[in-house]
C-alpha cells in the first residue's frame, strides 16, 4: 500500500525470493482419478514433474529413475485443503485488544507440530492457519503447505497465496472484551462499531500517507502497523475471513463492507449462513462451514447440518473446514456428510474440500483439482474418499511423498527434547463448549474473572 | 536471619572498599601498590598462541609488559605463579549479573485497556539502562568471577524490551566504577506481557516491527526538523522511540534471547526484514537454523546450560509405560542429546565465530560443560576463543580485552594446570589488576562415618558471610518420626525464629529453604550445607543477591 | 448482567421452541415391514418380513401377512437393529457452553446416587436430531468427580424419562488418571503422582465403608443404618449384582484399575480405554468388557501412531475382548455409525463394528434378550436403510423406537425444508 514499505523492506523481497522449497517427481499409474474439474477418469496415469502436474492420460511412460506408484484399484484426488485450522502455529490469539490487525500467525509457524503429519495422513496438503476469534479484528493468517519434514518454518509457507486476516463476530469477541474486559464490544451492536471505527482509521491513515508521499505534507505521518493492515484490508490486498454464526451479524458485516467498498470476504463457520444464503450469494461472499457441529454454544443452537447444502444450492462457494486438529485428520469424511445431509453429488462433496477452499484462499489457479500445470498435491485412497471405508495411502505435496502408509513408523515427531520423558498421555475432553478459535484465551478470561 | 542486616552490610561493605575516600578506616588494610609482577607463568596470549613460560607486569589495571626473564620492579607486588597457566580473563557476553531480580508483588496492574497498557506494564522500556539497576555487591558477580569471568555484558531484566545493556568489569566498589561501556545494546525478547498487549509471541513480533518503523520515521522527522523548522509541525519527543533510533541507524545491535531453533528462525526473519545488527543470545538449540548464522550482521552466543544426559538407572523406573516405544525413543533421545552437544563443534567447522554465555546454567559448571563440548568435537582453542576473543569482538571491546597483550586490561586468570584439563583449578583471577585468590572447597572429611540423618541432629552454631560482615546464629535440627525440623535463630534477634521448609537430606548434604524478612519483604533463601561430624560448610542463596558462604560447628547432639 | 440476559433469552427460546415445534407425531400400532432383508449378526442379510406390535418385534420370518398392520414397503432395503451408543450425555445437556442447561455434573466427588435418568429431558432438541441417524438407544452418563452418579440407558423417544428408560443403569467411577487433563495441564509428574495417591486413599475409604454398609444392610440390623445414599448406591456393586462403569484410558492406569478390580472383587465394564491395545493380555485375562470411543479421536500422546484412535477398538476385539463403541457426545451422538465405520475400516470390519454398536452393548448391559438384534420378542427398535448404515451416502427410510414409527424429522430437517429455497 505505502511507499515506505519499499524503502524499509527492500531486503524483504529478496529474502522471500531466495526461499527455495524442494519439488519432486512422481508417476501415479492406473488410478481412478477424481479430477474435480473434469469428472472421473478410470485407469489413468498422472505424472508430476518438478512439483507440478505435467501430464494426465493413459499409459504414460515413466521417465527414467522416476518414482512410480501403482494406484490400480485406488482413487486419486487433489490434495485436500482445509480453509480453517490452527495447527502448526505457536500462538493463536493475541486476545488483548478488540483490534489486532497487525499480528500475524505466520510469524509463529511450527514445522515440528505433529498435527501436520496427522493431517497429511488424512490427505490434507494445505491448511489455512488462522488467528483465533477472540478479537473483532484478529490477526493475519497464513496458508501453509504440509511439507512435513522441512525444518525451516519458512518452508511451510505457500508463497503467493492471498493474504488473509481473521475477523470475528458474536459471542467470542463479546465474551473476551465485553464480559471479560469491560470494554466495547459487549454486544453485536458494538462489534459493528469496532469495524467501522477501525476502517475509518485505516482510511484516514492511507490518506495521510498519500498526502505525504505526493509532497502535500512535509512531516511523515506517525507510522502505525495496525493502521497499515487496516488500510490494506480496504484496498483489497488482505482478504477477510470472518468467524461468524448468526444470520443478522453476517448481514451486518456485508453492509459494513459495502459501505467501505470491500467486495471480497469468506465467512467462517457461518452456521446460520443458510438463513441468508441469497444475500451471501448476491454479495459474492464465500462460506466455510463445519459439516455438523452445532449446539456447543447458544449462537449455534439454531443450526442445521444441511447448511453446506443449502448454501451451495443457493450459489455460495462453500467449503467444509476442520477448525480442529482432530477433524483435520478426516475432512474427506466431513465432506461425505454433505451426502447424508442434502445428497450432494460426489464432485460437489469433494469440491468442498478441494477447489472451493482453494478459491477461498486465492490459490484455485494452482491447486484444488487434478489439471496439467497445477501443483503436484495429490492424495491416493484405498476405497472412494467419500466412503466410510476410505483409507489414505499416499499424500503427495509438490510431487514429494510426504505420507506413505507403508512407511509409517509409530513415532513421527521431528524435534526431540534431549531431556524428555516418554510423551505424556493426554486425556481427551468429552465434548466441547467452544470452537477452537478461542485457543489460548482461557487464561485471559480466567484472570478477568478475578 | 534478618535481611535488614544483609542490606545494612551492603552499605558497610561499600564504605570499606572505598579506600580512596580519604576516611580513616582501620577495619581494612589498604593495598601497598598497584603494580603486580606475575613471575613464571605459561602465557596463553591468544586462543591459538601459547608463548611458554613468561612474566607479566601489571600497572594501573593494565598489562604493561609480557616477556621472559623480566626483572620485577622494586615497587611491585610479586606473585610467584609456580609455572601456572595464564589466560585472558573470560567474558560473558550476555547475563543479568549484578541485576537483582524484581520480586513480583503478586498483583496484576490495574489497566483500563489491556490492549493499550502503559509501557512499563507492556514490558516496553528500551530507554532503561542495565547500568542503572546494577548493584556492585550482588552475589552472582563473585561466583562468576570465581569461575574465571572478568567482564560481562549485562542486560536489564524484564519482558519484551527491558532496556539497554552495559559492559561491566567484574570488580569495583560501585556500579559506576564497574562500567566499561554503557548503552551498548538493545535487549529484545519474545516475552509477552501475559494478558496485556503484546501478550503472545505474535503480538511481540508485530509490536517490534511497529516500534522499529516508528523510530525510523521519528528520527527522519527529527532530522528534517533540525534542518529547517520554519513552517513545519514540530515532531514530539518520545523517549521510547528515541531509545530505538541507534538501532535503526545501525549504531547499536539488538541482543535477543533465542533459546530454541524456532526462536532463531523468528529472530532472523525480523532481522532480515528490518536490517539491524543482531546477536542471538542464550542459544541452546541451533538445529536447522545454522544456515542463517553466516550472516555478517548476526552473531551467536551459545548457552553453556547443556541438556542433562539420560540417567540410565533412573529411566528403568518408567517401565510401566509404553515399552514397545521405549527403546527407539531412548535412541532418538540420545541422538538428540548428541546433536545438542555437537552444535559448538559444527559451528567451528563451518567457520562461524560464536561466544559462550552463562545466562542460564551455573557458573560452577562452566569448565565441565565446555569439556563435554570438547569431547563432542570442539577444539580447545575454539572453546577458549568463545570465552575470550570472540565475545570481545562481538561486544566491540577487542581493543582492550580478550587476549594477553600489553596495553589491554589486566584481566588474567591463573590455573594450576592447563585450563581444559579436568583436574585443573583456578588459583587467581585478576580483574583490571585487582587480584582475587580462589579458595578451593575443602575436601570433605569423615563423610563416610555419617550414617543417615541422625548424624546432623542437634544444635549447631552458624555464621554467614554477608558481604564481608559476619552474621551468626544457632541452627537446631530435630527429628520427629519421618519429619525433620530445622529452626534458625539469628543472634541479633534471638526471639525471632525461622522455620525451614523443603528439607531434604542425602548422604551428608542437607538442603532447605527459609523465608526471611528482607526489610518488610519476604525473601526466600535456599540453603545447602555439607556436613562433617563436627562442622559444616555450604551456601545460602538469596534470589537476586547470589550465594553467601555459610559455615558452622556442632554445639550439642540430642540426648 | 450479561450472563443473566443470555440465560433468560435461552430459557425463553427453549420454551418457545418446545411449544412451537412442528413435529409430526410418532405413532404406534401394528407395523409390518414387507419385502426387505433383515440384517443378522451371524448370517448377514436374510430375506424376511418383520411384524411389530405393542412395542415388541412379534415375528421375523418370510412372507408375513397381517390384515390389521400398517405396511412399510422395504423392497431393496435392509432392516437393522437400532444402534446403541454406550456413552453419551444426551438428554443431560442442551447447549454445552451455557452451564444452566447442563445437568450431568453435580457438586461433590462421591455422588453415585445422582441418577442421570432424573435429569434426562425428553424434549431436548438433541434427541430427534440424533435418533434420525438410526441411534435408538443411548447410555446417558453423568460426569465430574470420582463417582459422578448413575448412568441410565434410554430409548431416544418418549414423553417422560420413565417412558424412555431401557432397563439398565450403572454407577460410574472415574478411575484416578495419571495422564494430563489437557494441553494446558502443567502439573509435574510428582504432582500427578501425589494427586493419584490422595485419590486412591479416598476411594479405598469409600469402598471399605460401602462394603461394611452392604454387609450390615444384609442383616437384621439393616434398620439401624443411618440414611446414607452415597453408600447405598454402591450396594448392588458390592453384591456383584450390577457392573461398575470404570472410566480409564492410560495404559498404566488401566493396569492399576485391573488390580483394583481384582482386589475389590466386583463386576466392571471399562470405558474409554484409549490405550487398551497396549494391555490386551491383562484385559483378556480378567475378561473385562470394554466400551471404547470416541473412535474419531486424537492419539493421547504426541509420539503415538496417527491411527491408534481408529484401530484400538479393532485390536481389542480381534484379541477376543468384548468391545462396544461410544461417541462420548451430546449433540453429535448421530456420529455413532461413523465412529463404528472408522473402527470397521481400520481393522474391525463391518460385522464386528456393527455388533459393537448393538448386541455387544446389550450383552454388557444384560439386556440382550430385549435389545441388540432384530429378533422375535425383542423391543421394536429398528431402522431401515437403502445401504450400509455406516456409509454417509446411505439414507434411513424408516425408524422405529419402542414400537413407535418415528418421523425422520428434527430441527435440522425443519431448517433445511424452510431455508433451502427461502
Amino acid at each position: 500500500m505505502l511507499n515506505i514499505k519499499n524503502i524499509i523492506l527492500g531486503l524483504l523481497a529478496t529474502t522471500c525470493l531466495s526461499a527455495q522449497v524442494d519439488m519432486g517427481d512422481v508417476l501415479i499409474k492406473n488410478g481412478t482419478l477424481l479430477t474435480i474439474s473434469d469428472g472421473e477418469k478410470e485407469k489413468t496415469d498422472i505424472l508430476i514433474k518438478k512439483g507440478k502436474i505435467s501430464k494426465i492420460g493413459k499409459s504414460i511412460k515413466a521417465p527414467e529413475g522416476i518414482k512410480t506408484i501403482d494406484a490400480n484399484g485406488m482413487y486419486v484426488m487433489p490434495g485436500i485443503i482445509d480453509a480453517h485450522s490452527h495447527i502448526a502455529i505457536d500462538a493463536v490469539n493475541e486476545a488483548t485488544n478488540p483490534v489486532t490487525a497487525e499480528v500475524w500467525v505466520g510469524d509463529a509457524l511450527d514445522p515440528y507440530d505433529i498435527n501436520i503429519y496427522r493431517a497429511l495422513a488424512g490427505g490434507v496438503t494445505i491448511s489455512h492457519a488462522m488467528h483465533g476469534s477472540a478479537n473483532a479484528i484478529g490477526g493475519q493468517c497464513e496458508t501453509i503447505k504440509h511439507r512435513w519434514g522441512v525444518l525451516d518454518p519458512n518452508d511451510l509457507r505457500m508463497e503467493g497465496a492471498k493474504k488473509t486476516i481473521k475477523f470475528a463476530l458474536g459471542e467470542n469477541p463479546i465474551r473476551v472484551h465485553g464480559e471479560g474486559g469491560n470494554i466495547v464490544p459487549n454486544t453485536r451492536m458494538g462489534v459493528e462499531q469496532v469495524f467501522r471505527n477501525a476502517f475509518e482509521q485505516g482510511k484516514a491513515y492511507a490518506a495521510e500517507w498519500k498526502a505525504y508521499n505526493n509532497g502535500t505534507t512535509k512531516i511523515a505521518p506517525e507510522y502505525n502497523i495496525r493502521k497499515e493492515a487496516l488500510a490494506d484490508i480496504l484496498s483489497g490486498e488482505i482478504m477477510i475471513h470472518c468467524h461468524s454464526y448468526r444470520a443478522d451479524e453476517i448481514l451486518m458485516l456485508m453492509n459494513v463492507l459495502t459501505d467501505y467498498g470491500v467486495d471480497q470476504i469468506c465467512f467462517q463457520h457461518v452456521n446460520e449462513g443458510f438463513k441468508v444464503a441469497p444475500e451471501l450469494a448476491e454479495f459474492g461472499a464465500y462460506a466455510s462451514v463445519f459439516s455438523d457441529w452445532w449446539a456447543y454454544k447458544f449462537e449455534v443452537y439454531y443450526s442445521t447440518a444441511y447448511n453446506a447444502t443449502i448454501l451451495s444450492k443457493n450459489g455460495v462457494t462453500t467449503s467444509i473446514n476442520s477448525d480442529s486438529r482432530e477433524l483435520i485428520r478426516h475432512l474427506y469424511h466431513e465432506a461425505a456428510k454433505t451426502q447424508k445431509y442434502g445428497g450432494l453429488s460426489d464432485t460437489e462433496a469433494l469440491s468442498m474440500i478441494t477447489i472451493n477452499p482453494a478459491k477461498q484462499l486465492g490459490i484455485d489457479k494452482r491447486v484444488g483439482s487434478l489439471e496439467v500445470n497445477k501443483e503436484g498435491d495429490v492424495v491416493i485412497f484405498q476405497n472412494h474418499p467419500l466412503s466410510i471405508y476410505a483409507i489414505p495411502q499416499y499424500t503427495i505435496v509438490d510431487g514429494i511423498v510426504r505420507f506413505d502408509i507403508n512407511e509409517d513408523p509409530q513415532d513421527m515427531r521431528i524435534d526431540i527434547d534431549p531431556e524428555e520423558k516418554i510423551p505424556a498421555f493426554q486425556e481427551s475432553e468429552a465434548g466441547h463448549n467452544h470452537d477452537n478459535c478461542l485457543q489460548g484465551v482461557s487464561e485471559l478470561l480466567f484472570e478477568h474473572k478475578h | 536471619m534478618n535481611l535488614k542486616c544483609f542490606a545494612g552490610s551492603i552499605g558497610v561493605c561499600l564504605l570499606l572498599a572505598t579506600h580512596t575516600s580519604g576516611q580513616i578506616d582501620y577495619n581494612n588494610i589498604p593495598e601497598v601498590t598497584d603494580k603486580i609482577f606475575i613471575n613464571d607463568v605459561h602465557v596463553q596470549k591468544t586462543p591459538t598462541l601459547n608463548i611458554g613460560l613468561s612474566d607479566i607486569l601489571i600497572e594501573n589495571g593494565l598489562i604493561v609488559q609480557i616477556g621472559t626473564n623480566m626483572t620485577p620492579p622494586v615497587d611491585a607486588k610479586i606473585i610467584e605463579a609456580d609455572s601456572a597457566y595464564a589466560y585472558s580473563g573470560f567474558i560473558d557476553a550476555f547475563s543479568h549479573l549484578g541485576i537483582p531480580k524484581k520480586e513480583p508483588n503478586g498483583k496484576r496492574p490495574e489497566v483500563k485497556f489491556k490492549g493499550f497498557p502503559p509501557n512499563e506494564v507492556a514490558g516496553i522500556t528500551p530507554e532503561k539502562l542495565a547500568s542503572a539497576d546494577l548493584s556492585h555487591s550482588e552475589g552472582s558477580i563473585k561466583s562468576h568471577r570465581d569461575a574465571g569471568f572478568t567482564i560481562a555484558h549485562i542486560v536489564p531484566r524484564g519482558k519484551m524490551l527491558p532496556g539497554q545493556g552495559s559492559i561491566i568489569s567484574l570488580h569495583g566498589s560501585s556500579a559506576d566504577e564497574m562500567i566499561l561501556k554503557d548503552q551498548t545494546s538493545t535487549f529484545l525478547q519474545f516475552s509477552g506481557a501475559r494478558g496485556y498487549y503484546p501478550s503472545t509471541v505474535i503480538g511481540v513480533m508485530a509490536k517490534w516491527r511497529d516500534l522499529y518503523r516508528k523510530a525510523h520515521f521519528h528520527n527522519k522527522n527529527l532530522e528534517n526538523y533540525k534542518l529547517s523548522a520554519n513552517g513545519i509541525q514540530r515532531p514530539h519527543e518520545d523517549k521510547t522511540l528515541n531509545a530505538l533510533i541507534p538501532v535503526t541507524n545501525g549504531s547499536r545491535p539488538v541482543f535477543m534471547t533465542t533459546k530454541k531453533v524456532k526462536d532463531i528462525f523468528r529472530a532472523v526473519e525480523l532481522q532480515k526484514e528490518l536490517g539491524y545488527d543482531l546477536v542471538l543470545c542464550d542459544v541452546k538449540q541451533i538445529g536447522a537454523a545454522q544456515k542463517h548464522l553466516k550472516s555478517s550482521k548476526i552473531d551467536i552466543l551459545l548457552s553453556l546450560d547443556l541438556p542433562k544426559e539420560e540417567d540410565k538407572k533412573k529411566s528403568k523406573k518408567d517401565s510401566t509405560e509404553v515399552d514397545a516405544l521405549k527403546k527407539s525413543m531412548m535412541e532418538r533421545k540420545a541422538k538428540s542429546y548428541n546433536e545438542y552437544l555437537t552444535q559448538a563443534a559444527n559451528l567451528e567447522k563451518a567457520n562461524i565465530a560464536f561466544a559462550f554465555t552463562m545466562m542460564s546454567g551455573k557458573s560452577k559448571d562452566l569448565k565441565s560443560n565446555i569439556i563435554k563440548l570438547i569431547e563432542h568435537g570442539l577444539s580447545k582453542s575454539a572453546g577458549l576463543a568463545a570465552l575470550t576473543t570472540n565475545p570481545a569482538k562481538i561486544l566491540g571491546i577487542d581493543d582492550i580485552a580478550g587476549t594477553l597483550e600489553a596495553g589491554k586490561l589486566a584481566n588474567i586468570i591463573l590455573s594450576d594446570k592447563p585450563y581444559f584439563e579436568k583436574e585443573s583449578k583456578l588459583k587467581y583471577v585478576f580483574v583490571e589488576g585487582h587480584m582475587t585468590e580462589i579458595k578451593q572447597k575443602k575436601k570433605k572429611e569423615g563423610k563416610g562415618s555419617l550414617k543417615g540423618i541422625k548424624a546432623v541432629l542437634g544444635i549447631w552454631s552458624y555464621s554467614v558471610d554477608v558481604f564481608g560482615e559476619e552474621q551468626t546464629g544457632k541452627m537446631t535440627i530435630t527429628q520427629n518420626g519421618d519429619d525433620i525440623q530445622i529452626e534458625l535463630t539469628d543472634d541479633n534477634t534471638p526471639n525471632d525464629t525461622d522455620n525451614a521448609t523443603g528439607i531434604s537430606y542425602n548422604d551428608g548434604t542437607l538442603s532447605f529453604n527459609v523465608t526471611v524478612d528482607g526489610g518488610g519483604q519476604e525473601t526466600a533463601v535456599d540453603i545447602t550445607l555439607d556436613f562433617n561430624a563436627e562442622d559444616f560448610s555450604g551456601t545460602a542463596t538469596i534470589e537476586g543477591m547470589g550465594a553467601l558462604n555459610m559455615e558452622g560447628s556442632k554445639i550439642s547432639s540430642p540426648e | 448482567m450479561k450472563l443473566n440476559s443470555i440465560y433468560i433469552i435461552l430459557l425463553l427460546a427453549i420454551a418457545t421452541f418446545a411449544n412451537g415445534q412442528q413435529i409430526t407425531k410418532a405413532t404406534t400400532g401394528i407395523f409390518l415391514l414387507k419385502n426387505g432383508e433383515v440384517y443378522t449378526h451371524d448370517n448377514g442379510k436374510i430375506k424376511a418380513d418383520v411384524l411389530m406390535q405393542d412395542g415388541i418385534i412379534k415375528e421375523v420370518s418370510e412372507m408375513i401377512e397381517h390384515p390389521g398392520a400398517k405396511k412399510f414397503d422395504c423392497t431393496g432395503l435392509t432392516i437393522y437393529p437400532g444402534m446403541i451408543d454406550s456413552g453419551t450425555k444426551i438428554g443431560l445437556a442442551e447447549v454445552s457452553s451455557v452451564s444452566l442447561t447442563q445437568d450431568h455434573n453435580e457438586i461433590g466427588e462421591f455422588t453415585p446416587h445422582m441418577k442421570a435418568l432424573t435429569a434426562v429431558n425428553p424434549s431436548s432438541v438433541n434427541i430427534p436430531v440424533n435418533r434420525v441417524n438410526g441411534i435408538t438407544t443411548a447410555l446417558s452418563v453423568p460426569s465430574g468427580g470420582r463417582f459422578p452418579g448413575t448412568a441410565a440407558l434410554i430409548n431416544l423417544y418418549g414423553y417422560t424419562p420413565n417412558d424412555m428408560y431401557a432397563g439398565f443403569s450403572a454407577v460410574v467411577f472415574n478411575y484416578p488418571s495419571t495422564g494430563k487433563r489437557g494441553s494446558w495441564d502443567r502439573r509435574s509428574d510428582e504432582d500427578i503422582k501425589k494427586a493419584e495417591e490422595k485419590a486412591n486413599k479416598k476411594i479405598k475409604d469409600f469402598i471399605s465403608k460401602a462394603r461394611l454398609y452392604t454387609k450390615i444392610s444384609g442383616t437384621d440390623k439393616a434398620s439401624s443404618l443411618d440414611y446414607n445414599p452415597q453408600l447405598n448406591a454402591l450396594v448392588p456393586i458390592i453384591n456383584k449384582e450390577a457392573p461398575l462403569l470404570v472410566e480409564v484410558n492410560k495404559k498404566s492406569d488401566i493396569l492399576s484399575a485391573i488390580s483394583w478390580v481384582n482386589e475389590n472383587d466386583i463386576n466392571v465394564i471399562f470405558t474409554g480405554v484409549s490405550e487398551g491395545y497396549l494391555v490386551i493380555d491383562s484385559l483378556l485375562k480378567y475378561n473385562i468388557p470394554v466400551i471404547t470411543g470416541p473412535i474419531l479421536n486424537n492419539p493421547g500422546r504426541s509420539s503415538d501412531h496417527y491411527n491408534i484412535g481408529y484401530s484400538n477398538a479393532g485390536k481389542m476385539q480381534k484379541a477376543g475382548i468384548k468391545v462396544a463403541i461410544r461417541t462420548n457426545e451430546t449433540e453429535n451422538v448421530r456420529n455413532l455409525p461413523y465412529n463404528a465405520g472408522f473402527a470397521a475400516a481400520y481393522g474391525m470390519g463391518f460385522k464386528e463394528a456393527f455388533k459393537a454398536v448393538t448386541i455387544n452393548a446389550a450383552e454388557m448391559f444384560g439386556i440382550e434378550n430385549k435389545y441388540g438384534s432384530v429378533e422375535r420378542t425383542k423391543v421394536a427398535n429398528v431402522f431401515v436403510t437403502d445401504g450400509d448404515p455406516f456409509e454417509t451416502k446411505t439414507t434411513i427410510k424408516y425408524l422405529f423406537i419402542d414400537g413407535y414409527n418415528i418421523p425422520l424429522e428434527s430441527r435440522h430437517t425443519y431448517l433445511y425444508d424452510e431455508f433451502l429455497e427461502r
